[in-house]
């Protein structure tokens, strides 16, 4: 080898030794007002103005600390002495970020900040016997391990901690397996319907308008919750679907598989924030864990007695799901989206011959679902309107990536709610297998339910959710892949499947 | 002077007319279809409210026109949604353009029942020169124009770059007429 081949290669190896030792990630600024600007998509009511949380006031709330968490067994299961045990530990600080390195030790910190929860209860306030667990329907794992929440020794005690990303973004299959990112099917609306009945919790209109009320909503919904309304719609909420905040009363939300969340470019079914960097996951997560609750809207912010910014301190902090105050750090959050850029679904146990998958792929193709369903990732990435007469903004013609077509679903999600943009998005058909709730706010339970036309009627009553305050007129909309020939229809239902 | 111009013009006029009545052709049926590949399979597609004003003369093919509209809202392609997207703005914007429109600028024979044409194809507001082979047979004292063509989609403002949707699209016209 010529020396001067030789010294440069030298030289490579070296810059490259010394990079690696100095692995430090160029970790972005997640309250950035420009940048929010630009990612937050503007609401189904463009006339009414938005105001975000000013910087100053964000980074001066105080950072979540992490401290370790334990398992929570259902009663039933619990190994004996189990909870005096974890009493007696000393709260322990999970992970060090100054001595973090490599990428494999950012995704492992990030893993502990997704199971980390925000909200930390009294820890016998839930203690799930086994009566319980059957009326509000929870998953477990075989050793009767709810994967979803966490107990947290904390300085001021054990707390039963929930509310974590872990909490609605984990899902149990059949089998019993742990699918951490998949369409999570923990039973929040159930659980809340139980305790306001078991506990004869007040049902205000207090509660209500934080969740879901939006200024464009009918003014109805802050009244909408009278008691027993309220606790049979929540009853009827089915796995996999919730009402986050920003939904609404008709319509809660599906939850999504976080695989593959990167190839996604418009988070939430309404297409409501941007995904187009890595400081984009941040920023929904920060926004989506209680700092949406305080963005204006007009004269109106969703956070119970807060009118204006500037009451947003620690101490005033009073979080309508009872979170401490508190805020993720920049560095958490970085290591969280690393976490969830590695996570990978679970291997497809659908196996159909493959002259039935290409029979599938064919039908797929011929009736249209690949212009919008495309692959690699099964969606076009692209914003549908949600009604046919919604008139799309010119800005928008800009600024978003729009599918001139609507599918005509429900609008309601879309044009009545905080979440509402005035679209919808593709969503991705990735993991279809393991999924359990469909459409925007999980009304069908099943593909074949999806492609049967008899859910287009108005008589159809759905599997899914059913709102209990609403004429319901079927399950209209996306009449796609209905009039196939029995088998044609098999092969595309195996097709999906497979995805 | 102006006497002979005037008969000129008379002259001119009237052989015109006659030309126009000899070599009419009245339209009896049409049939306008698509073939575009969108994933690798061929969508077909057609549409309707054709109307036509046809003089042709198959000894004299230079000596006439072919000059048509057609009516983008008839649109189908076996899926209702997608006929509806293609009616809107990304594609033929049928409100503000309810009519595409075809006009020949000259006609010559190229052997036996074959012929090519120089047209001026109007979609939305862009017109093109495109140049098409047809065939003329008579049958049953019919004339049966056929022409199969392709144009670039993107040329006309019909979508955009698409992964999926191939920019090709191969267009069948069967025109039936009485002379
Ligand atoms: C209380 C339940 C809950 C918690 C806690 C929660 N999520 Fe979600 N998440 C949801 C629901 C429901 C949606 C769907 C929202 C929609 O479509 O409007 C969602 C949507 C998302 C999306 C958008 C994905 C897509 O494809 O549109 C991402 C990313 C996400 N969550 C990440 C997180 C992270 C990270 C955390 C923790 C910081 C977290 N979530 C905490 C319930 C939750
Ligand atoms: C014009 C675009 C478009 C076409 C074509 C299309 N889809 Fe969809 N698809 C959507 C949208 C938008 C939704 C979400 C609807 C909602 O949430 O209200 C959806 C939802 C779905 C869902 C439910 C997934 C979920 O998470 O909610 C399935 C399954 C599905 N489509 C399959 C198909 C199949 C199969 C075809 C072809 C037979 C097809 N789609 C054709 C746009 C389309």
């Amino acid at each position: 080898m010529p020396v001067h081949k030789l010294a440069a290669s030298v030289l490579l190896l070296s810059v490259l030794f010394i990079a690696a030792a100095n692995y430090l990630p160029d970790i972005p600024k997640t309250w950035d007002m420009k940048e929010i600007k630009r990612f937050h998509v503007p609401p189904y009511d463009r006339k009414v103005a938005v105001t975000y949380v000013p910087e100053e006031i964000y980074y001066a709330l105080p950072e979540y600390k992490l401290y370790k968490t334990y398992p929570v067994y259902i009663y039933d299961k619990m190994p004996e002495g189990y909870l005096d045990s974890l009493k007696s530990l000393p709260p322990e600080i999970a992970v060090d970020f100054s001595k973090l390195t490599t990428d494999e030790d950012w995704i492992e910190a990030g893993r502990l900040v997704f199971e980390m929860p925000p909200n930390r209860s009294p820890y016998n306030a839930l203690t799930f016997e086994s009566a319980w667990v059957d009326s509000v329907g929870y998953e477990t794992t075989k050793d009767g391990i709810l994967p979803y929440l966490s107990y947290i020794q904390t300085p001021e005690g054990l707390k039963l901690g929930s509310t974590s990303c872990a909490n609605c973004h984990t899902k149990i299959l059949d089998n019993g397996q742990v699918v951490v990112g998949g369409q999570g099917d923990y039973p929040f609306d159930r659980e809340f319907a139980f305790i306001i009945k078991k506990f004869d919790f007040p049902v205000t209109a207090s509660m209500s308008t934080p969740l879901v009320y939006a200024p464009w909503s009918d003014p109805s919904v802050k009244e909408a919750w009278a008691k027993e309304d309220f606790v049979q719609t929540l009853m009827s909420t089915p796995p996999g679907v919730m009402t986050r905040q920003g939904t609404g009363t008709e319509s809660p939300v599906a939850v999504p598989s976080l695989f593959g969340i990167r190839d996604i470019k418009y988070f939430d079914r309404t297409g409501l924030m941007k995904n187009e960097n890595i400081g984009d996951l941040m920023r929904y997560a920060a926004f989506n864990q209680g700092m949406d609750m305080f963005t204006q809207y007009g004269a109106y912010i969703p956070m119970n007695g807060i009118s204006s910014h500037s009451q947003i301190t620690t101490e005033q902090w009073d979080h309508p799901f009872g979170y401490d105050a508190g805020r993720y750090s920049d560095e958490q959050l970085y290591a969280l989206a690393m976490y969830l850029y590695s996570l990978e679904a679970p291997e497809n146990p659908e196996k159909s011959p493959a002259e039935v998958l290409a029979r599938g792929e064919v039908i797929f193709a011929e009736q249209g679902c690949v212009t919008c369903h495309t692959p690699p990732a099964f969606t076009n990435n692209m914003l549908l309107p949600a009604t046919a007469d919604f008139e799309i903004p010119d800005e928008d013609k800009e600024t978003l990536d729009i599918f001139n077509v609507s599918v005509e679903t429900d609008p309601y999600l879309s044009t009545k709610t905080r979440r509402g943009t005035g679209y919808y998005k593709v969503p991705s058909l990735r993991g279809l297998w393991m999924r359990e709730a469909f459409f925007h706010d999980g009304s069908l339970t099943s593909i074949e339910e999806v492609l049967d036309p008899a859910r287009l009627e108005p008589d159809y009553i759905p599997t899914g959710h059913v709102p209990v305050n609403k004429v319901f007129q079927g399950v209209p909309g996306h009449p796609f892949g209905m009039e196939l020939s029995p088998d044609d229809k098999d092969a595309l239902i195996a097709y999906l499947k497979s995805l | 002077m102006p006497k002979s111009v005037f008969t000129l013009i008379l002259i001119l006029f009237t052989f015109a007319v006659s030309a126009q009545e000899k070599d009419q052709v009245n339209l009896v049926s049409s049939e306008v279809s698509f073939v575009i590949k969108n994933a690798g399979i061929n969508v077909d597609g057609s549409m309707e409210g054709l109307t036509a004003n046809i003089l042709f003369n198959p000894k004299k093919p230079q000596k006439g026109s072919i000059s048509g509209t057609l009516d983008p809202a008839t649109i189908k392609t076996g899926i209702g949604m997608r006929d509806k997207h293609l009616k809107n703005e990304d594609y033929f914007d049928v409100e503000n353009y309810p009519q595409i429109k075809m006009q020949s600028n000259s006609l010559r024979k190229l052997q036996g029942n074959q012929y090519e044409g120089l047209f001026t194809l109007t979609i939305k507001d862009i017109t093109r020169e495109i140049s098409l082979p047809f065939t003329v047979t008579e049958e049953n004292d019919q004339f049966i124009f056929d022409t199969s063509f392709e144009i670039n989609r993107q040329d006309f403002g019909l979508g955009d770059d698409s992964i999926i949707l191939s920019d090709m699209v191969k267009i069948n016209i069967r025109l039936t007429g009485t002379p």
